[in-house]
């Protein structure tokens, strides 16, 4: 494979009709889940915070982080949103990805969205 | 080679003659799905009635306060047993025996992709279960409940052999798991009729796609906790003595970290054969297959972020648990599109209350009550209060009968006649329908109130004028009343063989393709390759049982072996033929070879164990060797107008995506011990790390660069197969094989050198584990190149046949992956640590 046609290859996985779409927007609440329970459990062990309010480091740390990937799924959602309104001539099975794929990152933001609420309210290591 | 066509008697007594199994005895020989799926479900409903009448001893015991029937010991291996046998006995290999019968079927497919895969995870299924069941006749059980928490499990707290039998017999019956959500998972990629697309396939396979797929990420860990807990137990390395360095929450995590998804697991199919039978027995199709796809996906993650629910009172910081808490009420979401979508079809269908319906609606109500007090748990304080109680066992039992019991017995009425062409007695179904209902709901409904008020779970006996009394009682006489429900509804599934009705073809007016073949069906299930163009196959297409039967594309075998249509994953396209392998006894002599090595490691004989871990190596390459391919031809075969390929002759195939899955599953287990190094290294009270590392780290990266030079060369040697080039390709193959050589002197010797204590640490325990590990992976990537090397040079691989080496690629470059990775974090991130 010459290194056009490999970049090619890794370009189709980001297309909307591509079904990695059906696992990439759970993959990433995933990655965030993992990160969010990791961090906060080495930060707890390691850098614990003066005091038992939210204003510490592990609290921002945590909320931007789940702003970053909010930031992505909103722009994969988009991406799907856009794809599906204007490409022409999909098959089935494309617009099955696309439509599949859109709510998949939808629902994922909406459950990071509700994994991180707790953070604005508890203090991270009591 | 071009196509004939037959007469229709003809080619349909030649793929007869082709797809049987050996007679008598011999069929044991047997790797078709039909056999191995029905040889699950039988195997599955005998140890159902085991776990019942342990079930019956339990409740028996129950019934009245201070009763000593049993005595506590005896009692604590009932419970054991009764939640072990269930789980991994019943509930997942009865369900798998379904998918692995049922699937080819509805996908338009001759067999599963990989026949002795299944062969082999059946036996180890039985001989796994039948070890475990062997402990309870001797009145050495397992009693530290189901799921085996630390340090009651450990040798101090349980000295006997029991721990053992659990940890090695449901190891074993793992592998058959895994094996099961390896084959299901490339069969529905690689070989659904042509013309069905993802978009087309039925929901039942999108089922059991996710969950072959939640198989593969979710068993590893409990795989390594079993081995971790086993080295413990048997050699002494304190993974989860605090005192050595461990921490006996470690194997809380890795539990759950499979349990958690476990239920889903088992939820998952059944909730597939809900949404088959709903739009059958309402006349239309399924609303919102698109959201129900959606709904399941979702499930298959978000069931991963649960685990931590089974541990909200072992002191975990709030926040945490409020993450694991929000999780666990998140999961209600697509269980809860789900439903709705099942209501709506309900709603705006005609529905036919036939018996399979009647446990569907059984389903709904008990199902929907378990998820309710499902969400209840999910919230930390509630959870706190219940936690430990009867209530829990009251809504585990309202998930996990409600969810797939009755779902289960739906689908075995619904699809009764496709394996016996007989239907079965509607009205002694009936009888075993409302007795299993009513007992149930006495039984557990009132559990509730007996948790709420304070009753522990896994109590042996308990004091009069608690309260608890009168509520024991009935739900003792509910449970008999079940028992009498299930006894006649197996009986009335028994006698229908002799005595039911001969059923008419399709006679539940179903609109999946399984029902387009005769009743019983054939062995090779369809003469031809099958086209679909609908969700609906038998609704939308009316000539489509017809066209399955008659002499066209693939109605005789090209090769004279068996053969299987591949299709591309996404739509479904022909794509090449796939050779599968017949009846054979290599499953059957591994599995053997295999329960000896568990046996003797029970026995303590380390030295047999060795000998026959060795030989079962040595039997699983014979079978490797003997499956490959052997070049039948060079050439392609005109099929239609389309030219196709035998798999071998390609570079890509089953046998390289089964690899990859594989290879998913092996990751998932490093990861897992990568989290149990993390783990110990940020919580485990006595953890000790040292300063200077005790393995030289310089000659790990040495080996390392010998290995990447192994698997480049390696690469190499793929890529130039794959352009048509075998100039050289034995002496790059042998070049390959002693770099690998080289790279296993130096890891073996770092292993032999290094002084690890691992018996006084927890650290060096993980290290000793890791090394293993890298060590293992690097001898099986070595032999399996060097039989690629004589393969070679007796020209089963070669430019013709490309195949196989792109089938072991991975395996070399997975190992590369996670030497590196090994090498970063286990040796050299501590290192920087320490140094900081």
């Amino acid at each position: 494979m010459t290194g056009q046609a490999a970049e090619q290859g890794i370009k189709r996985f980001f297309r909307p009709d591509h079904p990695v779409q059906f696992v990439l927007g759970l993959a990433i609440w995933s990655l965030w889940f993992v990160v969010m329970y990791a961090a906060l459990s080495v930060g707890c062990g390691f850098f614990p915070p003066v005091t038992e309010t939210v204003f510490n480091l592990i609290t921002p740390t945590l909320l931007l982080f789940t702003l970053l990937i909010m930031l992505l799924f909103t722009v994969l959602a988009l991406r799907s949103w856009r794809y599906s309104r204007h490409a022409q001539n999909l098959s089935h099975m494309q617009r099955f990805t696309v439509r599949v794929g859109l709510a998949l990152h939808l629902l994922a933001a909406l459950a990071t969205l509700a994994g991180a609420l707790p953070v604005l309210v508890l203090s991270p290591c009591v | 080679m071009t196509e004939h066509h037959n007469s229709a008697p003809a080619h349909q007594q030649h793929l007869t003659q082709i797809w049987a199994n050996l007679p008598g005895w011999r069929s044991l020989a047997a790797v078709n799905h039909g056999t191995i799926g029905l040889r699950f479900i039988v195997t599955g409903m005998l140890f159902f009635l085991i776990g019942g009448v342990l079930a019956m001893l339990i409740r028996t015991q129950l019934a009245l306060a201070e009763q000593t029937i049993v005595s506590a010991e005896v009692y604590a291996q009932l419970f054991s047993m009764h939640g072990s046998v269930m789980m991994f006995l019943f509930a997942i290999p009865v369900l798998e025996g379904i998918a692995i019968y049922l699937i080819p079927k509805m996908i338009g497919s001759r067999d599963l992709l990989f026949p002795r895969l299944s062969a082999f995870g059946y036996f180890c299924y039985l001989f796994g279960g039948l070890i475990i069941l062997f402990s309870l006749v001797l009145g050495i059980a397992p009693a530290s409940g189901w799921f085996m928490y630390t340090p009651l499990s450990s040798s101090e707290f349980s000295p006997g052999p029991g721990s053992d039998f659990w940890l090695l017999g449901i190891t074993f019956v793992e592998i058959s798991a895994l094996a099961a959500g390896v084959e299901l998972t490339v069969s529905i990629l690689s070989s659904r009729a042509r013309g069905m697309t993802l978009s087309r396939m039925p929901l039942f396979c999108w089922y059991i796609l996710v969950m072959a797929m939640m198989i593969v990420f979710g068993f590893p860990p409990l795989i390594l906790a079993s081995i971790l807990l086993e080295l413990e137990r048997a050699a002494g390395m304190p993974f989860f003595a605090v005192a050595g360095g461990g921490d006996p929450l470690l194997w809380q995590h890795l539990f759950w970290l499979f349990g958690h998804p476990e239920v889903y697991i088992i939820f998952l199919p059944a909730a597939g054969i809900v949404s088959t039978l709903i739009p059958v027995f309402s006349g239309r199709p399924i609303v919102g297959y698109r959201w129900i796809v959606i709904g399941v996906i979702l499930t298959g993650f978000i069931s991963f972020g649960l685990w931590v629910h089974h541990m909200f009172t072992v002191g975990i910081p709030q926040l945490a648990q409020a993450f694991f808490s929000v999780a666990s009420m998140l999961v209600a979401v697509p269980t809860a599109i789900q439903v709705f979508a099942w209501l709506a079809t309900l709603w705006r269908g005609n529905v036919v209350f036939r018996l399979p319906m009647l446990w569907l609606c059984g389903f709904l109500v008990v199902f929907v009550c378990g998820g309710l007090t499902g969400v209840m748990l999910a919230l930390v304080p509630f959870n706190w209060q219940v936690h430990d109680t009867h209530f829990v066992v009251a809504h585990m039992h309202y998930v996990l009968v409600g969810g797939m019991f009755f779902p289960l017995m739906a689908g075995l009425y619904y699809w009764l006649p496709l394996v016996s062409g007989r239907m079965p007695s509607d009205s002694i179904g009936r009888w075993g329908f409302w007795l299993t209902f009513i007992g149930f709901n006495l039984t557990f409904l009132l559990m509730h109130l007996t948790g709420l008020l304070g009753m522990p779970r896994r109590i042996y006996t308990y004091e009069a004028g608690l309260g608890w009394d009168w509520l024991n009682f009935i739900s003792s006489i509910g449970g008999f009343i079940m028992a009498t429900g299930v006894a006649i509804t197996l009986l009335d599934l028994l006698l229908h063989f002799r005595f039911g009705k001969h059923s008419a073809a399709n006679p539940w007016q179903a609109d999946t393709l399984e029902w387009a073949m005769p009743l019983p069906p054939p062995q090779y299930n369809f003469a031809s390759l099958p086209t679909v163009n609908s969700r609906q196959p038998l609704w939308q297409q009316a000539d489509v049982a017809e066209a399955a039967a008659a002499a066209a594309e693939f109605s005789h075998s090209y090769s004279g072996l068996r053969e299987n249509w591949g299709t591309t994953p996404l739509n479904a396209r022909l794509a090449k033929i796939l050779c599968l392998p017949g009846n054979s006894w290599w499953p059957l002599r591994c599995a053997l070879v295999l329960a000896v090595v568990c046996i003797s490691l029970l026995c303590r004989q380390y030295g047999l164990a060795a000998l026959a871990a060795v030989i079962a190596v040595g039997l699983l390459l014979c079978w490797s060797w003997q499956n490959g391919a052997r070049l039948l031809s060079d050439k392609p075969v005109i099929t239609q107008n389309t030219e196709l390929r035998f798999d071998y002759q390609t570079t890509d195939g089953p046998g390289r995506i089964g690899m990859i899955v594989s290879l998913l599953a092996n990751a998932v287990l490093y990861m897992s011990l990568l989290f149990g190094w993390f783990y110990l290294w940020t919580a485990a009270p006595l953890w000790s790390s040292v300063q200077q590392g005790p393995v030289p780290v310089s000659a790990l990266v040495a080996g390392g660069v010998i290995l990447t030079v192994t698997a480049w060369q390696f690469n190499r040697v793929c890529r130039q197969l794959a352009n048509g080039d075998d100039t050289a390709l034995l002496r790059r193959l042998c070049y390959c094989a002693a770099t690998g050589i080289t790279h296993i002197a130096l890891l073996g010797g770092v292993f032999v050198v290094t002084p690890l204590q691992y018996t006084g640490s927890a650290h060096d325990a993980v290290i000793t584990v890791v090394l293993l590990y890298l060590l293992g992976h690097a001898c099986l990537a070595v032999l399996l190149t060097l039989l690629q090397a004589i393969r070679v040079r007796l020209g089963y691989v070669g430019r013709s046949a490309p195949y196989e080496p792109q089938v072991i690629k991975p395996l070399w470059l997975y190992y590369l992956a996670v030497y590196w990775l090994s090498t970063a974090l286990f040796f050299l991130l501590p290192l920087g640590w320490s140094a900081t």
